[in-house]
């Protein structure tokens, strides 16, 4: 009997072994493409969105390879970044030591990119992030690539320039006290203020807080201390600005000012609450946004994505879908090696155009080109709708 | 039939063998006494017997049932009650909380009574009536709302006993009830042991180093030595047993 | 600092540190009734508020039904987490680091769960949406169903909770276990039943904060940890045995975290996103300076309840 069991579990050992043979001499190369994003946390159903946006790309590129007789076939591997920098930096070495993986699409903030650059920088791993755009992170020469969603530079310029447009005096800043979020806020002010703004209160978030009733009352009374013609802009998280419309909604002074807010904010979850949304439409809430721009390859996407995931891409997720699909033709002309992707990459994006906007690099290695769209809260509460556009190359704003 | 019986009860601590196959009997409604000299085993005997320290073998019959191994509570629920040499007190709750807490079955007990005034402040009341009357029996009943911290050694004592009292137990284990009491109140405390006796049927196990009074009130006694049983007897045939006036007076 | 600033950072001192005295007296009675430091508190929170939450999408907006349901659930939590983890570690006999240890893992496994249901029907930072009615308007305060139903809930719930300590056989028992567990078993009070009561009480209080805090601000996965530090100061400012240094203990840490860190912001300009650290300044400057809490201010100080 056990002789038996023996010489059948020798056998099956023999078959396996046999079976990584053949699959040896078909002489597949794998390249792998890391995914660091915050998959729990409140950035977790964003980490995940983008996750799938990713594994389509590979999935359409792998079929493509695989048709064209390829033997070069692209793997993922997933790491939680728990949305902090010290995250982000294990995740990243927890990719490259078990994958050995040289290019990581990923993480999404600019704090966590930061968090994750020293690893990267030190072991020649090429981070292509797809939505972090604290100007923290635009530095010359370094592995980070950001390939479409433009550096705060622009944005911050347009707040400031619609501030201005719309006759505010002074404003009142309330931001996540983080890379991105300080970085809005003193370029906003820097702008502001050389268009010809008055003063500016600012008033940082510490991020992970989940009650926000101190810094309304504190930007409150800012509000109310600059006397009319003041303004409001909001440089908020999803969760923490939900927390903080849910306390304004009910103050004296934030119901009766103008307001913007960061495109992070204006989420759908956003809008549930009938509530909130009155508030932003009361407000006259703009926002500036990236996500709004479209190509004829959109459509398309989102019906694949809809068909391989039975739902709805959410914000933004195009953006991770044309970040890993810059990544991976990076890899096919440059090979499975971080130099010379580093080397090549802006030479590829600079030729890809794909469900977003065309990318075009600057010399730090941030997208150059800035179109957005400016939003608002619909009428009927539901959603936000484009009403004009700002071109950050001329600083111009068109409303439609 | 004896209200408490012990067969071949032992307890080890690591190596040493504190009890060693120790037989004894209480019949009902009997004061015996539990002597022998320090570290004899008696405290551990009456440990053994409360369920607060586990038997290494043998057996504890109560009332016809067999109780070794069960917890100290479910021993307390059973009727066994027992006192310490340091009055062991809720110092700072008062006098009445005191002689409250061991009560059986409270309905305010329960969290989903307890809100509701109404469903216990009868049987609470009721309670507290049952305790006012033990502690007059005590001579705590002018005392019922200091805390017990303030109260003095022999009012401890007596307040311990008072709670066990209110246990409605059938036998109290009284670890030398007059140690550190002064003299004239060592001997009402014996004397209110009696009264207990007779009003309310209650059986003693009680360990004393004053033997002096001791040997007033009890039905018989048993000596303990190294953990073995020595002699078993009326107080006068303890009193003059040679082997026992040996090991205890050393003489 | 502004007057209107001061009236409306008092407002939000009572209503957060309401909520905080609901949570640390949970905190206070497991430390001394249980003997336990709990850092899995967070997440009966945690789940209290999802519990809230799940049944006020499901349409159900009557605030005494979500709150009883916020109850049940975070007191189903906290039990299930002694029977199957707490108890049987109390049965080896194992240190106190341990219990404190296995207490984060607790924690951890519960938040985790909590993240995996969120993420399933996708409900993170959502408000238990109650309709908003405005009761109370000035030109620089308003006050709402919300804040009448929070504050004057945890108040009530803290009061009763102190009554049922003070004056009840439960809360009795309580105390006495408080004092010496191993007393009360000698003196025949049915210890583990009461331990079990203990944990339905902690953890439906910490269930009730949770829907409440869910009514005021947003739910998310993270909300009871993000809060847990502050309650832990409060606790920790009453001793960890007084109910009244408890209570005033929450305050206190609200009002640092509000109207303190806003006069600090007004007058001196010290950065909001320092608001964190003020509970860790109070934790440790209890523990250096006064390490009994406040509780010696207070009559019959030290025991459970006083």
């Amino acid at each position: 009997m056990i002789k038996k069991l023996v010489s059948i579990s020798l056998l099956l050992v023999m078959l396996s072994l046999l079976g990584a043979g053949i699959q040896a001499q078909d002489d597949i190369e794998t390249y792998v493409l890391g995914i660091p994003l915050p998959f729990t946390g409140s950035f977790g159903s964003f980490g995940q969105d983008f996750e799938r946006g990713i594994l389509l790309a590979v999935s359409q590129m792998n079929a493509e390879l695989e048709a064209a007789g390829s033997n070069i076939r692209f793997d993922t591997a997933s790491a939680d970044t728990e949305q902090t920098p010290e995250g982000a930096a294990r995740a990243l070495q927890t990719i490259a030591q078990t994958t050995g993986a040289q290019v990581v699409v990923g993480p999404l903030t600019t704090d966590e990119v930061l968090g994750a650059k020293q690893f990267a920088d030190e072991n020649g791993i090429v981070i292509v992030a797809m939505a972090s755009s604290g100007p923290a992170a635009s530095i010359p020469g370094d592995n980070i690539y950001r390939v479409i969603y433009p550096p705060d530079t622009f944005s911050s310029k347009a707040f400031a320039t619609i501030a201005l447009e719309r006759g505010h005096e002074n404003m009142v800043v309330l931001h996540v006290d983080d890379p991105f979020g300080n970085g809005m806020n003193e370029q906003f002010i820097a702008n502001f203020q050389a268009g010809g703004g008055g003063e500016v209160a600012s008033f940082g978030y510490a991020p992970q807080s989940t009650e926000l009733s101190t810094e309304a009352a504190a930007v409150s009374a800012a509000l109310a201390g600059f006397g009319d013609n003041a303004g409001f802009f909001c440089v908020c998280f999803p969760g923490a600005a939900q927390a903080f419309v849910q306390v304004a909604q009910v103050d004296p002074i934030l119901t009766t000012v103008q307001w913007m807010g960061n495109e992070a904010m204006t989420t759908l979850e956003m809008l549930e609450d009938p509530g909130h949304a009155q508030t932003l439409i009361n407000a006259n809430f703009v926002t500036v946004s990236q996500s709004a721009a479209s190509t004829p390859l959109t459509p398309i996407f989102n019906a694949d994505f809809v068909a391989m995931f039975d739902k709805e891409p959410g914000i933004f997720t195009n953006y991770a879908f044309d970040a890993a699909n810059i990544a991976m033709l990076t890899m096919l002309a440059a090979g499975n090696d971080g130099a010379a992707v580093k080397s090549m990459l802006p030479f590829i994006s600079n030729h890809y155009i794909g469900t977003t906007v065309q990318a075009y690099l600057d010399d730090n290695g941030d997208q150059a080109i800035a179109s957005y769209g400016i939003r608002k809260v619909s009428d009927d509460g539901t959603a936000f709708e484009v009403i004009g556009s700002y071109n950050g190359n001329t600083d111009t704003i068109t409303y439609n | 039939m004896p209200l408490l019986q012990l067969f071949n009860l032992r307890k080890d601590f690591g190596g040493l063998r504190a009890v060693d196959d120790v037989s004894l009997e209480v019949a009902t409604g009997a004061i015996v006494g539990l002597i022998g000299p320090n570290g004899s085993g008696k405290s551990t005997l009456l440990n053994l017997i409360a369920g607060s320290a586990e038997r290494t073998a043998g057996r504890i019959i109560f009332d016809g049932d067999e109780i070794s191994g069960l917890s100290a509570d479910q021993v307390f629920q059973r009727g066994i009650a027992r006192g310490y040499q340091d009055p062991s007190l809720y110092l700072k709750m008062t006098t009445l909380d005191n002689a409250l807490l061991p009560v059986k079955s409270q309905r305010g007990e329960h969290p989903w009574y307890a809100p509701w005034r109404r469903f216990w402040q009868k049987q609470e009341a009721e309670n507290a009536r049952a305790a006012a009357g033990v502690l007059e029996q005590v001579q705590l009943l002018g005392h019922y709302d200091s805390l017990a911290s303030d109260l003095s050694g022999g009012q401890m004592k007596l307040l311990e006993m008072g709670r066990s009292l209110m246990g409605s137990p059938k036998l109290l284990l009284l670890d030398e009830p007059t140690a550190g009491v002064a003299p004239n109140l060592a001997y009402e405390i014996f004397e209110e042991i009696s009264r207990l006796r007779q009003q309310h049927g209650i059986t003693f196990l009680i360990v004393e180093h004053r033997l002096e009074i001791l040997f007033d009130f009890v039905d018989s006694v048993y000596v303990m030595h190294l953990g073995n049983l020595l002699a078993h007897g009326s107080a006068d045939d303890i009193a003059s047993n040679e082997t026992v006036r040996e090991v205890y007076f050393g003489d | 600092m502004p007057s209107s600033l001061l009236v409306t950072s008092l407002v939000n001192t009572i209503q957060i540190g309401s909520l905080y005295a609901l949570m640390a007296l949970g905190l206070t009675l497991t430390f001394s009734v249980i003997k336990l430091p709990n850092f899995a508190h967070a997440e009966y929170v945690t789940a209290g508020a999802y519990a809230a939450l799940i049944i006020s999408l499901a349409g159900v907006l009557n605030p005494l039904i979500i709150i009883a349901v916020a109850f049940l659930v975070g007191a189903l939590t906290a039990v299930v987490s002694h029977l199957i983890v707490f108890k049987p570690l109390e049965r080896q006999n194992v240190s106190l680091y341990t219990l404190i240890l296995a207490s984060f893992a607790v924690g951890l496994i519960i938040r985790y769960i909590l993240f995996t249901i969120a993420d399933y029907f996708n409900i993170f930072d959502l408000r238990i949406a109650i309709p908003l009615q405005i009761l109370f308007r000035t030109g620089s305060l308003i006050l709402t169903n919300l804040f009448a139903w929070v504050a004057p809930t945890s108040i009530v719930l803290v009061i009763l909770l102190t009554l049922l300590i003070n004056r009840t056989a439960l809360g009795r028992e309580m105390r006495a276990l408080a004092n010496n567990t191993i007393l009360a078993r000698v003196i025949g009070i049915p210890v583990e039943r009461v331990k079990n009561y203990t944990w339905l009480l902690v953890g439906g209080m910490a269930g009730v904060a949770g829907a409440l805090w869910g009514l005021q601000s947003a739910v998310s996965p993270l909300m009871g940890w993000a809060a847990i530090i502050s309650v832990f100061a409060a606790a920790i400012l009453g001793g960890l045995s007084s109910f009244p240094g408890t209570i005033l203990g929450a305050y206190v840490v609200a009002f640092s975290e509000n109207t303190i860190m806003l006069f600090l912001n007004f007058s001196y300009g010290v950065d909001l996103a320092y608001k964190p650290a003020i509970p860790f300044i109070i934790i440790i400057a209890v523990l250096l300076i006064r390490p009994q809490g406040l509780t010696q201010l207070l009559k019959r100080a030290g025991e459970l309840g006083r």
